[in-house]
């Protein structure tokens, strides 16, 4: 999948804008925006305020979380904690890097987040490939994966449930040419369990 | 013309399927085209939630390994509500704040159902001879296929069959031209996927030796999809 599909999913999740026009509710078929009115915030998708943004139609209000010291206290509680923590949005990169990237003047000290994001993005994805080259030596089929956003599961989309398949698919292989070794004439075994281990090693370079 | 008009649910709606909870969906849109316009409770509930249906289809179907069943009542309501839409808005200036945004939505709602009927075919075309197989299983009312893609799919493999025979295995000695069923390509059910439960799932074997497991409302997982599969028809699983 294409990341700027997640970027299309993440662009529906709802932000603070204040217009400096009046219009009546729009009836979107997402559900009904506004009213519009001048200098009174309103809350409305992220694709309508990058828009109205770019437009110079409107100030874009910073979500909550999108302020220093939360993110100071939860990059912390990411470096202790073993497990993933719970981000504020489902989308906390999508959201961050379309607001700070069409309206960086609506964000204050926005260089400063943009760097204490992409800490926090890295600190999990390490996190991730951690867990990964653990859960594969491990030859587990199922995982639990809480508190993972849809970015960071992509991330490891290429790789991990297709290593998964791969190893799945040897093993059932093995078994399978154990059973019967006669009908391609070669004894697939070593081979089989050979190229196994190096899909594994994939993960500890 | 006001903005609300746009919203007004087509009459197309109530021809659409055979699906009783189809027409008392539009039903609802009417009654809220009819109210007055501060009351708040009477959202355009229908639109909205044929386009989250819609939604969930899509990224499932992004997901999944076989194709799942068609959605296209849920299609076509969208596709006439956003004729519908079109319609009531060309009289709109183009540089109409309401035009625009609108317009904006629409191209949204296109691309998830061009996306969505594009990966659908993708699989059709990967997969043809099995699915047509599947599909002859099914009953009626479960088909995965819709009627189109359905003779899509049998199209499809007619001129793949003709093709090779063409230009390949009539030149080849029999026994090597090999057995119809022995060329069926299938998609592995066991790939491994993302799930996130929408409910309280108990129970869910998750492994070769019977391992069991709980699932909570918005937890995530990885698993191979053929364990969950079922979850996903009940939607009470969807693939991320």
């Amino acid at each position: 999948m294409d990341p700027s599909i997640i970027e299309f999913i993440g662009e529906k999740s709802m932000i603070s804008i204040i217009p400096n026009f009046s219009n009546e509710p729009l009836h979107l078929v997402y559900g009904s925006v506004g009213p519009f009115r001048a200098g009174f915030p309103v809350f409305v998708p992220l694709w309508l305020a990058t828009h109205l943004r770019k437009q110079q139609k409107c100030r874009i209000v910073p979500p909550e979380w999108m302020e220093l010291e939360t993110l100071e206290e939860i990059k912390e509680e990411e470096k202790r904690s073993k497990f993933f923590t719970k981000m504020p949005s489902e989308h906390y990169m999508v959201v961050a890097q379309l607001v700070m990237s069409t309206a960086p003047d609506d964000v204050p000290r926005c260089e400063e987040l943009r760097t204490i994001i992409k800490d926090i993005f890295d600190i999990r994805e390490s996190k991730l490939r951690t867990s990964i080259d653990a859960f594969i030596k491990g030859e587990g089929t199922y995982a639990k994966l809480d508190n993972l956003t849809l970015l960071e599961i992509h991330s490891v989309r290429p790789i991990l449930p297709y290593s998964l398949d791969h190893i799945a698919r040897y093993q059932r292989m093995a078994t399978a040419s154990q059973r019967d070794t006669s009908m391609l004439g070669l004894n697939t075994t070593g081979s089989a369990s050979g190229t196994g281990s190096m899909s594994n090693s994939l993960f500890t370079q | 013309m006001s903005t609300r008009e746009i919203m007004s649910d087509s009459e197309n709606v109530e021809q659409a399927p055979n699906e009783h909870e189809l027409s008392t969906e539009a039903d609802l849109a009417h009654a809220y085209e009819e109210d007055d316009d501060d009351d708040e409770d009477a959202e355009p509930i229908t639109a909205q939630k044929v386009l989250e249906i819609l939604e969930t289809a899509w990224t499932n179907e992004m997901f999944a390994p076989e194709l799942l069943q068609h959605q296209s009542d849920m299609l076509e309501l969208m596709m006439s509500q956003v004729a519908h839409m079109e319609e009531q808005m060309k009289d709109l200036d183009k540089n109409d704040f309401r035009y625009v945004v609108h317009q904006m939505e629409l191209e949204r709602i296109r691309y998830i159902m061009a996306s969505y009927l594009r990966c659908r075919l993708q699989k059709i075309e990967a997969f043809t001879q099995y699915i047509i197989n599947q599909d002859a299983t099914y009953d009626a009312a479960d088909k995965r296929l819709s009627p189109e893609e359905a003779k899509y799919a049998q199209e499809f493999a007619t001129n793949v069959d003709e093709y090779f025979s063409k230009v390949a295995t009539r030149y080849m000695p029999n026994q090597q031209r090999g057995e119809a069923e022995q060329r069926i390509v299938a998609p592995n059910l066991m790939s491994h996927v993302f799930l996130k439960a929408n409910v309280a799932v108990s129970g869910v074997i998750v492994g070769v030796d019977d391992e069991e497991v709980d699932l909570t409302p918005g937890s995530q997982h990885i698993i191979p999809y053929q364990l969950v599969a079922d979850l996903i028809q009940k939607n009470q699983a969807k693939l991320i």
